[in-house]
């Protein structure tokens, strides 16, 4: 009797451990293929790209990939590659393209293979797009170059929640990780020790959050939020996010101080999102005059602003100079992100607001800092969200969130950036069974940052630091 | 044992079977629904996968697999049941040569965990894992060998506490003992001892390394219990009472002892039921329930029998009224205390929003529905998700025609057992938007709905959406209903009386007549001009009511007469 009770237990877990294609799954698109891989260009270092064909039916396609003498031919409605042959094919194509043409589709398509290179990974945070509540969560990463992911801290260890995670132009050793809750408590990783600090002081207007490190790893700009929610009742609207009031500072690493100056501390300003410029001696920062909320959320706009920083001294300038005026177009400016190599500055801009994840007309825009010249995005941007981005460290290669396929679900695209700044198609996150995979993943990859390399975070002992009440205090001080 | 206490034992295990069906079934019904909603267990990779990544993963699985069956609470009571007699069994099948007297022993941890599973957020994982390690238990006493008998203990240790979690405890426990009593090769069973207490430290520390959990919970459990901060005491009392009576069992030889072993089971079993049972929160659970069915009828015939005195027994109550069209002639013939059992404010746990949202689902605000449903899913303590909640979420996106959205639940849902034929229907109308109004509770609240004016939910503002509600749509009556009930259960007769005016018909309804009267009397000086809908019979009682209120007859008394109408709430409730 109880062999006969394993055997029936046996059989039911592997009839329900089978992975089983379902192409009914992919209402995403209109297309022919999901993830539309079509004329892309690639870092030849990702992972397979493998995708579906969205035709429930007809003849089973043959999808033939060729480069110089090299072909591949792989036969099914999903198109699933074979690592090691991948990765030749890519080596092959270093530079050049890879002519993709399929037995069902009349197009042919090309994959550009360039020769500029992507970060090792990146870094997100998994969490179920909603309100106030949150269920399982952490901070993810993944490797680029395969399918690897893992948790590097999730809220299974603590009571709380993670968010605001930074590093230095994607240097996995210098990170900077807020933990929100009853434990509540940022975690600062400086030259390969991690230790916990409070960051509210009493100079300030609460927890320091929208973390940025200044290049030369001594600084880390942030701003403090006093961060609110309110929730539609039309259908096409659900959340809105607002602040009440922000302030900017910058954190001295090496004085365990926090640097504050009038000019980004005024109280007829809302000052947020900080990012230092390439060279560090420019602090970019999101401005917006105080509305009466909720009768006149609608009106608040945020323009892209900028302060001068001397990292010699940390002391922060006086003079506010306004790179944005969006208010003038009725925009609003939110994550300024500057390349790394000091040319670009990505921005997202909505029609009001700075929480633009919730905004169905965001798009990301991009500044010439040479030129001044600022422009829409046009081949990455879609009918629906656009919002956080992030650079490679190279500067040749920018992710960023889009809700495009669900209108909620937000998941990592990636872009190339020419030197004159041209984009290039974007490609979704590569998952080796994408169409399943991301039909079934019920969170949202938040605040997708690229890593150099695997981040050095010990979960215990980060645990263990999250649990205790031991915080090392920040300091604060006026600018000079 | 002879035949006859053969038979007596066999009938013993059947009589405990049955009456933790009974128990289950008849007492405790709606607490297995409760169990059900809070997980939404699914036929596929994924969701074996995500369940085997953590120690205890099987036993989880297996846990969820049985728990999907409380969808019907005969089904749920009878798994309950046929696990607690299957617990009682396998302590029994791994006593040393249990004797008559010691058989009734064999109830004591299957006793413990049924006072467990009292509590509702007692996970079945954890009499699933008990299960499964008293019987590798009993397999392995079945090798002959000693030494191969430890050592494939030993091995088996971290197997047994990756597949079912820190109960498999009991294996080394239960061989170590037993092998005690065969009295044979101590110094191996010293060694095995020794050993075991070491893999039984260092098995929960290397799991910390890979697992990202707190000590504390790898080596209590991560699945016995929906709250993580909870240490399940009584599962690990079930555990603490195996070898406490396999030890026990030696002793209890001679038959004479069996009344005895029978106290030491009755008595606890007797003295200790009460003592876990909460039947007010079964009573909840029914409310949810009932809420959760439309059964509104069988709402209001518990709230006549049981007066409903928390805020959700209030709030579904209200909602049945409201459903039969009774809100405005019998809602004071209720207990109400406050605009809290109408609609209260928003609370972070994973029930209490429930009702709530279901009561602004029926209302057609439907976003903040969704927002309620969606809180409450993501409130479930042990990170699950649930197929009711699901449920509810691709419906209010289907009214959202946030159709993509919809289809995630509706999927998920494809995957269960007893949701995917729902599923399966609503996907049919996701494909073809164009269907979806011709159901008609899609339809309706589709037009019910607010469309034009877009504005910020607010909580202080209740009146002001429930009154777009109408204001937008006539004949949404259920949103003037509770904007009136709103008013009224505040005491604001001046926003009363001004909404109260929109309305085109049944604007003569009892409470509503008693509420106007008493506006009346409070800012006229005389019933001239009073609206001509007040029957005499209404005036009459009403000068009754005020005239015993100045000679100040006592609440009781006044209960008595006027506990139903509007004036006795005005006067002595919500203060």
């Amino acid at each position: 009797m109880m062999k006969r009770l394993s055997y029936i237990l046996m059989s039911i877990m592997l009839v329900c451990s089978c992975y089983r294609f379902d192409p009914s799954a992919a209402h995403f698109t209109d297309g022919p293929v999901w993830p539309d891989y079509m004329d892309i260009t690639i870092p030849a270092g990702i992972a397979p790209l493998n995708f579906c064909y969205t035709a429930e039916d007809g003849p089973i396609p043959v999808t033939t990939f060729s480069h110089g003498d090299m072909t591949v031919s792989i036969k099914g409605r999903e198109v699933v590659w074979k690592e090691k042959v991948w990765k030749k094919m890519l080596e092959a194509a270093k530079g050049g393209d890879i002519t993709v043409k399929s037995s069902v589709l009349p197009e042919t398509w090309t994959i550009h293979v360039s020769e500029d290179e992507i970060d090792y990974g990146i870094n997100y945070r998994l969490i179920a797009p909603g309100y106030e509540v949150y269920s399982k969560m952490g901070i993810y990463e993944r490797n680029l170059s395969n399918y690897k992911e893992r948790a590097l801290i999730e809220n299974t260890q603590f009571d709380g929640c993670v968010n605001c995670h930074a590093y230095n132009r994607g240097n996995p050793a210098d990170y900077s990780l807020h933990i929100r809750g009853s434990h509540g408590a940022t975690l600062l990783n400086i030259d390969g020790e991690m230790a916990a600090y409070s960051t509210k002081t009493d100079s300030t207007l609460g927890l320091c959050v929208y973390p940025y490190w200044h290049p030369e790893g001594d600084y880390i700009a942030y701003s403090s939020n006093n961060t609110r929610q309110g929730f539609h009742v039309l259908p096409d609207k659900l959340i809105e996010v607002f602040d009440l009031d922000s302030d900017l500072q910058v954190y001295d690493v090496r004085n365990n101080c926090l640097i504050s100056a009038s000019s980004i501390k005024k109280n007829d300003v809302w000052e947020t999102f900080p990012a230092f410029s390439a060279d560090g001696r420019t602090l970019y920062f999101c401005a917006a005059s105080p509305r009466p909320i909720p009768s006149e959320t609608e009106q608040i706009r945020y323009n892209l602003c900028s302060v001068g920083f001397d990292p010699a001294t940390g002391s922060i300038g006086s003079r506010i100079d306004t790179l944005i005026f969006a208010e003038s177009i009725g925009k609003s400016v939110s994550f300024p992100k500057p390349s790394y190599d000091g040319r670009f500055i990505v921005y997202t801009l909505s029609d009001y607001g700075n929480f633009s994840i919730w905004h169905h007309e965001a798009d990301l825009w991009i500044l010439d800092l040479a030129t001044g010249i600022s422009r829409p995005m046009d081949k990455v941007n879609s009918h629906d969200t656009e919002s956080y981005h992030s650079w490679s460290s190279n500067s040749r290669w920018l992710m960023f969130s889009s809700r495009r396929d669900d209108g909620l679900y937000t998941r990592p695209f990636f872009t190339h950036i020419d030197e004159d700044g041209q984009e290039s198609k974007p490609f979704m996150l590569p998952q080796k069974h994408p169409l399943h995979y991301y039909s079934y993943q019920n969170r949202s990859y938040n605040v997708p940052e690229f890593v150099t390399g695997p981040v050095k975070l010990d979960r215990v002992s980060a645990e263990k630091m999250i649990n205790s009440t031991e915080r090392i205090q920040f300091g604060f001080r006026m600018s000079e | 044992m002879t035949r006859r206490q053969t038979i007596i034992c066999s009938a013993l295990s059947a009589t405990g079977i049955l009456l933790a069906f009974i128990f289950f079934n008849f007492i405790y019904p709606y607490h297995i629904h409760y169990q059900e909603q809070m997980q939404l267990f699914r036929f596929g990779a994924d969701y074996f996968r995500e369940s085997m990544a953590i120690p205890g993963g099987l036993g989880d699985w297996i846990g969820g697999f049985l728990v999907q069956f409380f969808y019907h609470a005969p089904a749920g009571s009878l798994i309950l049941a046929m696990l607690l007699g299957l617990i009682q069994f396998l302590t029994w099948k791994n006593m040393e040569k249990g004797s008559f007297a010691a058989y009734p022993l064999s109830f004591l941890p299957a006793i413990a965990m049924f006072l467990f599973y009292c509590d509702e957020n007692a996970l079945v994982t954890a009499a699933v894992a008990m299960a499964a390690s008293l019987t590798l238990s009993s397999a392995l006493m079945n090798i002959r060998r000693t030494g191969f008998r430890f050592s494939t203990t030993i091995l088996l240790m971290p197997v047994m506490y990756y597949l079912f979690g820190s109960i498999s405890i009991i294996v080394p426990v239960v061989v170590g003992i037993r092998s005690a009593m065969r009295k044979k090769e101590m110094t191996a069973i010293l060694a095995f001892s020794a050993a075991a207490v070491l893999m039984a430290v260092l098995i929960p520390f290397t799991a910390r390394s890979c697992c990202p959990y707190p000590l504390e919970r790898l080596i209590f459990g991560i699945h016995y219990h929906r709250y993580h901060n909870a240490i399940p005491l009584m599962v690990w009392t079930a555990v603490l009472l195996v070898p406490s009576v396999l030890l026990l069992a030696k002793v209890m030889t001679r038959d004479k002892l069996a009344a005895v072993s029978m106290a030491l089971v009755i008595l606890p079993a007797a003295c200790l039921t009460p003592v876990f049972t909460d039947i007010e929160k079964e009573r909840l659970f029914g409310y949810d329930f009932m809420t959760r069915m439309g059964q509104w009828n069988k709402i209001l015939a518990t709230s006549d029998r049981h007066v409903p005195d928390s805020p959700i027994a209030v709030e579904c109550t209200n909602l049945a009224l409201a459903k039969t069209g009774h809100m405005s002639s019998d809602m004071f013939s209720f207990f109400q205390n406050g605009p809290a059992g109408l609609l209260p404010e928003f609370t972070r746990d994973h029930f209490s929003p429930i009702p709530t949202g279901t009561v602004y689902y029926h209302l057609g605000m439907i976003n903040t529905a969704q927002t309620f449903f969606f809180e409450a899913q993501e409130g479930i303590p042990d990170f699950q998700k649930s197929a009711r909640l699901s449920q509810a979420l691709a419906r209010t996106n289907l009214l959202n025609s946030d159709y993509e959205v919809a289809r995630k639940y509706v999927r998920a849902l494809k995957q269960t057992l007893f949701y995917r034929k729902w599923a399966k229907e609503t996907e049919k109308l996701l494909d073809n938007p164009e269907l979806i109004d011709q159901v008609p509770e899609y339809a309706y609240l589709r037009s019910v709905r607010i469309k034009d004016h877009d504005f910020m939910f607010s909580q202080e503002e209740m009146d002001s959406m429930l009154g777009l509600l109408y204001v937008e749509n006539d004949t949404n009556t259920m949103a003037m209903d509770y904007l009136l009930a709103w008013c009224l259960l505040r005491k604001d007769l001046p926003r009363f009386f001004e909404c109260h005016k929109l309305l085109k018909k049944g604007y003569d309804a009892r409470h509503y007549q008693e509420a106007v009267i008493l506006y009346w009397a409070l800012t006229h000086d005389g019933p001239d001009g009073m609206p001509d809908f007040i029957t005499d019979r209404t005036a009459k009682s009403f000068t009754r009511f005020i005239s015993r209120l100045q000679a100040g007859v006592d609440e009781a008394s006044m209960q008595k007469e006027f506990g139903n109408t509007y004036w006795f709430y005005y006067y002595y409730r919500f203060k």
